[in-house]
């Protein structure tokens, strides 16, 4: 990057940061910025700033918002009595695309990781607890990735919330839509099994 | 380099950019490695899920500086009952956590003994049912494999046994020694009197550490409970830190 002047160097590294982003890459979008209008520019300049001012943690499902509590939990025509626990905002999305739950949710910002130095202290499971035991909440369902860390990580919560005589639930494992069985791993294959169902 | 095909037990994992994982792993034969797996998030063709901790796996890797790239897995083993157990969930972290914080990267002649004794220890907690029995087990194993072995029988200070009788009879020999964690070892009677906050621990608890290293022993109750009183602080002195999977171990043990 030495031949280039120093500015456009220095956003070419800070562009080559973000994720899946390469130099090459990086380099384009330095140009696009370079060539864009003062008025682009500032504007999105403006937009970064405005995410790390504005955006905060909802003080409830600490989902990302701007507002809090977030529009979900302000939302009264949703079901106040079930809560989704997720791992991230993004997952949040995904579950909100389907259209298919209506009730609140809960963020944890991670998995149980020991091995990672993540313990439940790092993640937001008093507040969990805390919601659990306020209010009238029938049933928690886990959604966490069904990976080792997601696994156990549902296994804690459902150790937590054993004394609330709360239903604990899990998302279904197994096939995925549109695949075929040939093509499936082992683990894929029997999660399948064990979770199958009457039809 | 070209391509091994390996066995591994996998001990740590960590998604890296969109797609990438990096992994650290157990090998026989190429010790302990990091590497990285490109997409293998979404690759399910060529990793299956399989890098994973808790999983022994073959691995196509290339070895490499810094980090090996690792081109295909298939899982050979998933260790349910570690999985689906919150508390064997909780141990094993140790296991793996322990194993990729002692063994050196360069502990090269020694690393097959380290993943056999890993994957027997991870063979172990799946059905045992006294999980800190395997923990302990395999700490002391791995402190003798890497040689940081502490002195168990004799005292560090006047090198004497510390079981030595008292008289010429052979009676009133001493049934307690006291164990320094900062120090790698026991002091005995005479010697650990002027110590002060060390931990006191009978000799048949010193006596089945000691054997541990070289044959099956079973555990008393005690020499379970004294025994995590003492090679925990031992290994976390040596690293200077205290780990989270053991923090957590002690949580699971509080009651969540
Ligand atoms: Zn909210
Ligand atoms: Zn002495």
């Amino acid at each position: 990057m030495g031949f280039f002047a120093k500015p456009i160097a220095q956003l070419i590294g800070e562009l080559s940061k973000f994720p899946g982003i390469g130099e090459k890459t990086a380099t384009r979008l330095a140009f696009h910025i370079l060539r864009s209008s003062r008025e682009d520019a500032e504007s999105l300049a403006g937009t970064i700033l405005a995410v790390k001012e504005k955006i905060r943690l909802c003080s409830k499902c600490f989902n990302i918002t701007d507002e809090d509590p977030c529009r979900i939990c302000k939302d009264t025509r949703r079901q106040q009595d079930v809560l989704c626990v997720v791992e991230g905002p993004q997952d949040v999305a995904v579950i909100e695309r389907t259209g298919e739950f209506r009730g609140g949710y809960h963020i944890l910002h991670g998995v149980l990781s020991p091995i990672n130095g993540i313990g439940p202290d790092d993640l937001r499971m008093k507040s969990l607890v805390r919601r659990v035991a306020d209010r009238d909440v029938r049933e928690v369902i886990v959604a966490t990735n069904p990976k080792v860390e997601g696994e156990a990580t549902a296994l804690y919560i459902a150790k937590l919330l054993k004394p609330f005589g709360v239903k604990v639930t899990r998302l279904a494992q197994g096939l995925p839509m549109g695949g075929e069985l040939e093509y499936f791993d082992a683990a894929t294959v029997s999660a399948a099994i064990e979770g199958r169902r009457d039809i | 380099m070209k391509s091994v095909i390996t066995e591994a037990l996998i001990l740590r994992t960590n998604d890296y950019g969109e797609s990438d994982r990096i992994v650290r792993f157990m090998s026989p034969g190429l010790g302990k490695v990091s590497g990285i797996a490109k997409g293998a998030r979404k690759s399910i063709k060529r990793f299956g899920g399989c890098l994973e901790p808790f999983t022994l796996v073959s691995l196509t890797v290339q070895p490499r500086e810094g980090l090996s790239l690792i081109k295909e897995g298939a899982a050979a083993k998933g260790y349910k009952g570690i999985k689906n157990d919150l508390e064997r969930f909780a141990y094993g972290s140790y296991l793996l956590d322990l194993t990729n914080n002692i063994v050196a990267d360069d502990l090269d002649d020694e690393s097959e003994k380290v993943f056999f004794l890993l994957k027997n220890a991870l063979a172990l907690l799946e059905a045992s049912d006294k999980p800190e029995e395997v923990v302990r087990e395999y700490e002391v194993r791995l402190l003798g494999i890497t040689g940081y072995m502490p002195s168990f029988l004799n005292c560090l200070s006047c090198g004497d046994p510390v079981d030595r009788p008292m008289d010429e009879a052979g009676q009133g020999g001493p049934v307690e020694a006291v164990f320094s964690p900062g120090d790698g070892g026991v002091f005995c009677r005479n010697c650990g009197s002027e110590k002060a906050g060390l931990e006191s621990i009978s000799i048949g608890t010193l006596k089945t550490l000691e054997a541990v290293s070289t044959k099956k022993v079973s555990f008393s109750r005690n020499a379970i409970e004294e025994s995590g009183r003492i090679i925990p602080p031992f290994i976390m002195h040596h690293l200077g830190r205290r780990l989270k999977s053991l923090e957590f171990i002690d949580k699971m043990k509080g009651g969540v």
